[in-house]
């Protein structure tokens, strides 16, 4: 399998967003997320469809996974109708960081649903390890050039991600 | 040109034990997978085949720093989960118990950050073995919390007395380009 880089956006200071562009084809694509945390507070790391720097927030994304957790039972989440994908949450101490890879698939198609899987490893806001493993799909048959990940801690709320390194490449 | 560059190709020597794979790990990447694959003992008994994090010192990692957790999926029986903090190896890290071949463990897996001296070494892995007819596929995350800076890593029998006859670990850095 090889890998070719399409966009890579390392934050050092905090950015209310991070888009990814660069989808062009219909190609599977990889995207990895790595070292991220948000700048005041306990909050999630989220991601969207979108085109160009619009994002798409319509009640269309369904997804599903199992949570691995190092403490305690493992559980399994589905969650329907959301305007959002939500991954795990971190706080501002040094060691709490998100990482993730992503595949993403058919999301330049103009008539197929947009889909992922996703694997995560985080040392979270308790502060302990967990991860996920599963996949979702954002269920509009559009083309979608790009990804849009930020924090927040409600539906509303939007706060600055601190660090990190967000890269999607192409698998040729 | 792929930004999946090889790194490292390690045939692991029949009898040993501990299989240190050194000067991996630098600053031309954050992000590595390990692919291993026909991992298999000498004798009939099994051993679980673990990994320890080398630090640029060259020091095989052994404090109890380590958490993981994975979820065990059987083709004989319920799937089951198996976790733990402060441990002293990434249990289990290239597959369910493996024994002599033509049973072996295979695995993927990818490592976040392990040459930062300011962040925790991350890991998460799948692998599937055989072990006396039963089949075992593992997904599975963990964590090396020291704020050092990794170089390379071992694959170990955790039982020490019951060696590899033989596998192969490929290591790739994941490139970035600015």
């Amino acid at each position: 399998m090889a890998l070719v880089q399409v966009d890579s956006v390392t934050v050092t200071s905090p950015v209310a967003s991070i888009y990814l562009t660069g989808i062009n084809d219909d190609s599977v694509y990889m995207c990895v997320v790595s070292n991220a945390s948000n700048n005041s507070g306990d909050y999630q790391l989220r991601m969207r469809v979108a085109v160009d720097s619009v994002q798409k927030s319509t009640g269309n994304y369904d997804y599903a996974y199992k949570q691995l957790d190092a403490t305690t039972t493992f559980f399994n989440s589905a969650v329907t109708n959301a305007n959002m994908f939500g991954g795990s949450t971190t706080g501002t101490s040094a060691n709490e960081v998100q990482n993730y890879i992503f595949y993403f698939y058919n999301w330049y198609s103009s008539s197929e649903y947009s889909f992922w899987t996703n694997e995560e490893t985080t040392y979270n806001s308790t502060p302990k390890l967990v991860g996920a493993t599963g996949g979702g799909v954002y269920t509009v048959g559009e083309s979608h050039n790009s990804v849009r990940f930020w924090t927040g801690n409600s539906v509303s709320n939007e706060y600055d991600t601190t660090q990190g390194t967000f890269t999607l490449y192409r698998v040729v | 040109m792929s930004n999946l560059r090889l790194i490292n190709e390690t045939e692991i020597t029949s009898g040993v034990s501990t299989v240190n794979i050194e000067d991996v790990f630098s600053a031309d990447f954050d992000i590595y997978k390990i692919v291993a694959n026909d991992l298999s003992t000498v004798g009939t008994l099994q051993t679980d085949p673990d990994l320890r994090f080398i630090n640029s010192s060259g020091s095989v990692i052994s404090a109890s720093n380590y958490d993981y957790a994975h979820l065990l999926m059987f083709t004989h029986t319920s799937f089951s989960v198996q976790r733990a903090t402060s441990q002293a190896q990434l249990y289990r890290f290239f597959s369910q118990s493996v024994d002599q071949s033509p049973e072996s463990g295979n695995q993927v897996s990818y490592i976040f950050n392990p040459f930062s001296n300011s962040s925790y070494s991350f890991a998460i892995y799948q692998s599937n073995s055989a072990l006396a007819g039963i089949k075992t596929v593992i997904k599975g995350i963990g964590v090396l919390k020291q704020t050092a800076s990794m170089t390379g890593f071992q694959v170990r029998d955790s039982n020490t007395t019951r060696p590899f006859a033989g596998g192969t670990i490929k290591t790739y850095g994941l490139r970035v380009d600015s």
